[in-house]
């Protein structure tokens, strides 16, 4: 039974080895006195932002040697969802960066560090958009920084466009015209992108319509109210929207694939798609375009936000403030407006006239962050995510089982009035 | 723990003393299992007791040091009351019964036809097994690319096939969606069908075969009155390992369709896990997962006594 | 056997064997596509322009090498974990019947029919309390709850198939109990021992619940998490997501290949009697 041996031998080795590696991680872990600061987002692979973040990055760690900025990818599906895990298992990352839409939950819990102490914070509440204000006071304490507030603009391929002869949009029934008209999906060419798998950018998406239409999630006591001939028609536009135009089933990703390869020709989204279609086919690159949402209301708002937790140690915290503030100066905030193609919070940022020709988009997002109604759920703020997930999957079933939009509505209602009691 | 064997003890054990017991066969079978019974007591009872106090609580989001609340049981009130658990119920027994059937009904094809001589028979049957090897969030990577509505191969094959005349859009419609994950769920589990049916099969004597020869039967006599009886407890042992392993499935819902579209795949398995990491109730998952638990027990106990067989 | 009925069999294998296995060619046939044909209609077959771009954008971009190295260890630790503990019991519950064997018996029966998606929960709770999230070490506890049990089944099947004769044989030499198994049993037992590691390799590396719950940080990740979250929102380029699943299943796939024959043997002594 020499080779019976010969395997006892190597699994011995076997366990030796896992001894021998698990000395050195802990070896590892332990030499190196670097600290480590996590920073999970989405934002780590998104053309424009992305780059600006590790360019701030970068500079933060040259000027704090020994510290260092861990910023790796999330998709935004489930980012919020691992967050509040990591939280209520008290282990958070030192840099909490959400979007608008769900940072409730975490300022309500007392999770955030309140910021109104640390040095620079009265500079940001003078020279940013009011809005920083209206996001990130929560219970008078000020618990973010609001990283970027936007508004939708269609984006689309004139090329497209002009072989149904049809002009841009101005109206909503000429908007689904258009895309309809688009839309040959034996050859699979889609007139619009719209995300159907439920997240949060397919509530995204169907906020455009819903708040387009001059509907809002909530009324003035922040109740729920989709029942509102406003939200109704919102939905139906949506709907058919979804069933006419679009390939169901995709997320964001591949729909903004298919944008740039010339088989979708529209897609409704903020000015982060200016640094994308840069990745454009050769072939469709020239042909994208933007124009404003044909609604009388454009969804957006206060989009991204950047935070701390309480939790940290104090050290920790100033240097997580440290990375905080270097992004809000007056030159990150033109730096950033240039990578994402945006006017950015902060007011005094104005982009030089060279720099804003280079991005074709840049007056129609300005102009759709001036007119931009937020979508935030109001009086649902703290249970953000679960009013995400409920809206999403009850929507799901107007286009999945074609059920009538009153009669999804009802229930949707009902299940948010359930989720206010909760 | 029952087993089929008589356990003899080493000779020389009828007389005992203290110090000979101490050092005697049950000391030394209780001092080998003790590290198993207290790993599983730490991992498994305890989980399982907190599990199941929890599910008593209402308990929205558990944060160490928040107290877990009086004891309730609206959990299991709202739980029984909630259409959501038995349409899950539905789609668990669905995915249950759709996934091991196919598995079983290929792994037991394959097995017959790799039990065949032929050369290369051991590449094959290799081959043959591999998928057991992929890790399940690779399967569920490989098939959602291959059941891409637009630009998949199995809606390329089917269309040109012409078993379909437009795209079956896999993941988001429902009935299409349940089918996706049991395709993945039977491309994973059908290697161990596969693997117990030749074992089982290698285990059968040769001269029952030439028995059934004499008797006239031809081959489908001989599979009908030889092969199908000298497999059946291992058929069945295979399939009850199935069924409990499929109930339980998580990965490959997960990362294919969420549970949706509109819950037409969320399990009783993704409905716990979603209302515990997505919605934070964890009382209330905790009650689904009780609940869960309580369902596979009794099926396990009904389906062991039906079939007569020992396991464990 | 006829010549006809032979090339009948040869082909019958090659159709059902190609279809079976055709998906593992997929993955490797996409991971090679250049980026703009990926989404061509009709798919193709063999790609004309073969490159690994997508590898090394994929190892240049995400940390591969890395959750590379956590899988390994979390396969490692939670593998001779519930190999040691294994081996002792299987072989107690195979040689002796006592109380103890009814206990743990039904502890490895419970195991198998708990819902892990339950069993999550309480663990999460519990990881947190002690400060385990995000550490590798909760996801290695957290393996132990399904590998040991499988592994003590999987050891005991092994143990009843060598003849108990021969501990007797080790006692009657002078040999303690313990030695019976260290020096006599054990080495008998080596192709049980390698099949069952083989086993509990393949149940750590494919461990998705436990990881993608406790690992918070990209930098903590198991492969399998990795693997999972390439759900893209920007692109998702499934020549790279192919080609990163292909990383991860490689070394699988390779153990697999070499020790197949011990692992079925392994998998079926407990079952076949």
């Amino acid at each position: 039974m020499d080779q019976g041996v010969g395997l006892v031998n190597r699994l011995v080795a076997a366990i030796g080895l896992t001894l021998l590696l698990t000395g050195l991680l802990a070896g590892t872990g332990g030499a190196a006195q670097t600290i480590v600061l996590q920073f999970p987002s989405w934002q780590q692979d998104e053309p424009g932002t992305s780059g600006w973040w590790k360019d701030q990055i970068a500079a933060f760690e040259r000027a704090h040697p020994g510290v260092r900025i861990e910023f790796t990818k999330i998709p935004l599906a489930e980012h919020t969802d691992r967050l509040i895990a990591q939280f209520a298992a008290n282990s958070p990352p030192q840099i909490v960066h959400v979007p608008a839409q769900t940072y409730f939950p975490f300022a309500d819990r007392g999770w955030l560090e309140p910021l109104d102490k640390y040095p620079g914070i009265d500079e940001i509440k003078q020279t940013y958009t009011p809005l920083q204000s209206k996001t990130c006071v929560w219970k008078g304490a000020t618990d973010c920084v609001l990283m970027l507030n936007y508004g939708y603009a269609w984006v689309y391929n004139s090329k497209l466009l002009a072989a149904t002869g049809r002009a841009v949009p101005k109206t909503p029934s000429d908007y689904l015209a258009t895309i309809a008209a688009m839309t040959n999906r034996s050859q699979g060419q889609f007139g619009a992108g719209i995300v159907t798998l439920p997240g949060f950018n397919m509530v995204a998406h169907i906020a455009v319509f819903v708040y387009g239409a001059g509907g809002r999630w909530t009324d003035d006591k922040g109740n729920p109210s989709v029942l509102t001939p406003s939200v109704i028609q919102g939905f139906k536009w949506w709907k058919q929207a979804a069933l006419s135009a679009t390939p169901i089933g995709q997320e964001s990703g591949p729909l903004r694939q298919f944008l740039i390869q010339g088989k979708v020709a529209s897609y409704n989204d903020g000015p982060w798609m200016q640094g994308f279609v840069q990745q454009a086919d050769p072939s469709v690159r020239p042909y994208m375009k933007a124009a404003p949402l044909p609604f009388q209301a454009t969804m957006g708002g206060a989009s991204n936000v950047i935070a701390m937790p309480r939790s940290l140690p104090q050290a920790e915290k100033d240097l997580v403030w440290d990375f905080i503030r270097s992004g809000t100066t007056r030159e990150a905030q033109i730096r950033y407006a240039i990578a994402v193609g945006a006017p950015p919070p902060r007011l005094d940022a104005t982009v030089p006239a060279d720099a804003r020709k280079a991005l074709p988009f840049y007056d129609i997002y300005v102009d759709a962050s001036k007119r931009a109604v937020s979508w935030i759920p109001f009086g649902f703020e703290t249970k953000a995510n679960q009013f995400i997930q409920i809206v999403a999957e009850q929507s799901q079933r107007m286009i999945v089982q074609n059920e009538p939009v009153e009669k999804v509505l009802q229930d949707l209602q009902r299940a948010l009035e359930d989720l206010k009691r909760q | 723990m029952v087993t089929t064997q008589a356990q003899a003890m080493p000779a020389g054990s009828t007389r005992r003393t203290w110090g000979r017991r101490l050092r005697g066969p049950e000391a030394f079978s209780l001092f080998l299992l003790a590290p198993a019974i207290l790993t599983l007591v730490f991992v498994i009872l305890y989980p399982v007791l907190t599990a199941l106090n929890l599910s008593f609580r209402k308990v929205d989001i558990y944060s160490p040091g928040v107290s877990e609340g009086p004891f309730t049981l609206a959990n299991y009130a709202r739980l029984f009351a909630s259409a959501a658990f038995w349409q899950a119920v539905r789609v668990s027994v669905a995915y249950v019964v759709l996934s091991v059937g196919f598995a079983l009904l290929i792994g037991f094809g394959t097995a017959l036809l790799l039990n065949q001589p032929f050369r290369g028979r051991t590449v094959a049957r290799m081959l043959a097994v591999l998928p057991w090897a992929v890790p399940s969030v690779v399967a569920a990577n490989i098939w959602w690319w291959i059941l891409d509505p637009s630009y998949g191969l199995l809606n390329f094959v089917l269309l040109r096939l012409g078993l379909v005349s437009l795209p079956v859009n896999w993941v988001a419609s429902p009935r299409p969606a349940l089918a996706a994950i049991s395709i993945v769920t039977v491309w994973k589990g059908y290697p161990f069908f596969t693997v117990m049916v030749l074992a089982g099969l290698q285990a059968i004597p040769k001269d029952l075969y030439d028995a059934a020869a004499v008797d006239g039967g031809g081959a489908f006599a001989a599979f009908r009155f030889v092969t199908v009886p000298g497999l059946r407890n291992i058929l069945a042992l295979a399939t009850l390992l199935s069924v409990l392993w499929v109930f339980r499935e998580f990965t490959y819902i997960w990362v294919l369709t969420g549970g949706g579209p509109v819950r037409a795949t969320e399990t009783l398995a993704v409905m716990t896990y979603r209302e515990a990491f997505t919605f934070f109730h964890m009382g209330f998952a905790a009650a689904i997962g009780v609940v869960t638990l309580a369902i596979s027990t009794v099926a396990s106990i009904l389906f062991i006594r039906q079939s007569g067989q020992e396991f464990y | 056997m006829t010549p006809g009925r032979r090339y009948g069999l040869y082909a019958a294998v090659v159709v059902v064997v190609g279809v079976l296995v055709f998906p593992v060619y997929w993955m490797f046939n996409t991971s090679l596509a250049p980026q703009n044909q990926l989404y061509v209609y009709p798919p193709t077959f063999v790609h004309p322009h073969a490159t690994l771009a997508a590898y090394t954008k994929i190892l240049h971009e995400r940390p591969i090498g890395r959750w590379l190295l956590n899988s390994l260890v979390v396969v490692l630790l939670s593998g001779a974990y519930s190999l040691g503990v294994g081996v002792l019991a299987g072989y107690s519950l195979s040689r002796f019947r006592t109380r103890g064997a009814g206990t743990l018996g039904h502890l490895l029966l419970a195991s198998r029919m708990l819902p892990t998606t339950l069993l999550v929960i309480p663990l999460f709770v519990a990881m947190s309390t002690v400060h385990l999230i995000n550490s590798l070490w909760s996801v290695v506890i957290a393996n132990v709850t399904f590998i040991m049990p499988f592994a003590t089944w999987m050891l005991k099947g092994y143990f009843d198939s060598i003849p108990r004769e021969l501990d007797e044989a080790a006692y009657i030499d002078g040999s303690s109990r313990l030695g019976a198994l260290v020096r006599v049993v054990l080495p008998l037992a080596a192709p049980g021992l390698a099949a069952t590691a083989l086993y509990s390799t393949i149940l750590a590396w494919d461990e998705y619940l436990f990881a993608r719950t406790f690992l918070t940080t990209a930098s903590t990740w198991t492969i399998s998490v990795g693997l999972g979250s390439f759900r893209g929102e920007y692109v998702t380029y499934w020549n790279e997501v192919m080609a990163a699943s292909l990383i991860g299943t490689l070394p699988i796939i390779l153990i697999f290949l070499v020790l197949e024959r011990q692992l079925i043997q392994g998998l079926t002594a407990g079952a076949v009697k």
